[in-house]
């Protein structure tokens, strides 16, 4: 299966980011096994890049809620990143802007975590 | 004008595309990067709620102004809304007895369906201010009706018993 995530190991955190410009039902499901599967793997905290993304549905909000309720069980948090302008205006538009931790780019969530 | 949308997560963004194409060229021209990105979240999830729940493998969508308000309509032949509240299902015909009741709610949202008679309603959405901590908090993992009313000024379900014919309505007010 090839994976979703392309991972990279940071100093403080790992950083994932999606391959896929759309992020919907389609790959939700594969999106949470991952970030669990990094999460038990004791990958505790986790910046999310959504730099290719330009599409995100409900299942894949949903997906993203799981994984941040999963990190914050263990002790970790979940962050997001590099979101193009639409897609942070529906995380605003339903009060998910609250919920994530949001940096504007992978390298300022890097160095301000 | 009515578009066709077949049940398939594949022909999901070739056709919000045309649909978005449509109402920047033929219904509100201009730049109007706000009211698109709006149309674009609660089309997306009229197909999403078409694929997951209708059952049925393709849905119709009029986009149309009425007045001053831009329309999104959804309808299939599937199966029925059945609303869900604290875990006990509800079915149509919907009692009179029924008023407003809370479909869903965490520490940010709070879904609520408001009856207006037993074949339709109203869904809106509340704000809330949580008092939990960030690690406490209580976040719901559904959010394809409160994207729609979040994303429009209106937002109506109809069902016609005679013909089973479900209609899902937004509706967004232009200046």
């Amino acid at each position: 299966m090839i994976m979703l995530l392309e991972i990279k190991e940071m100093d403080k955190l790992v950083a994932a980011k999606i391959t896929e410009h759309e992020a919907n039902l389609n790959n939700a499901e594969q999106f949470k096994e991952e970030i669990f599967a990094l999460i038990d793997n004791g990958h505790l905290r986790i910046i999310i890049s959504f730099e290719k993304v330009n599409y995100v549905d409900s299942s894949f909000l949903g997906a993203m809620v799981s994984c941040l309720k999963h990190a914050l069980s263990k002790g970790g948090d979940i962050y997001l990143a590099d979101l193009q302008k639409d897609i942070y205006s529906l995380l605003v538009l339903i009060r998910m802007d609250k919920v994530f931790k949001i940096y504007k780019t992978e390298e300022e969530g890097a160095s301000s975590i | 004008m009515q578009f066709k949308f077949d049940h398939d997560t594949d022909t999901l963004v070739p056709f919000l595309l045309k649909a978005q194409q449509y109402i920047q060229d033929k219904l509100i021209p201009g730049n109007n990067e706000e009211l698109l990105n709006k149309c674009k979240f609660i089309i997306t999830e009229f197909c999403i709620n078409g694929i997951k729940h209708s059952g049925e493998r393709q849905s119709f969508f009029d986009i149309y102004l009425d007045n001053r308000r831009l329309v999104i309509e959804k309808k299939d032949h599937g199966s029925p809304f059945r609303p869900k509240a604290y875990n006990k299902q509800m079915t149509l015909p919907l009692a009179e007895t029924v008023d407003t009741i809370i479909l869903m709610e965490d520490d940010y949202n709070r879904l609520n369906m408001q009856r207006i008679d037993e074949y339709s309603v109203r869904f809106y959405v509340e704000n809330i201010h949580s008092a939990h901590t960030y690690k406490q908090q209580v976040i719901n993992e559904h959010f394809g009706l409160i994207i729609i009313c979040c994303s429009s000024d209106s937002f109506i379900y109809r069902h016609h018993a005679h013909d089973g014919l479900n209609i899902f309505t937004a509706s967004i007010q232009l200046l």
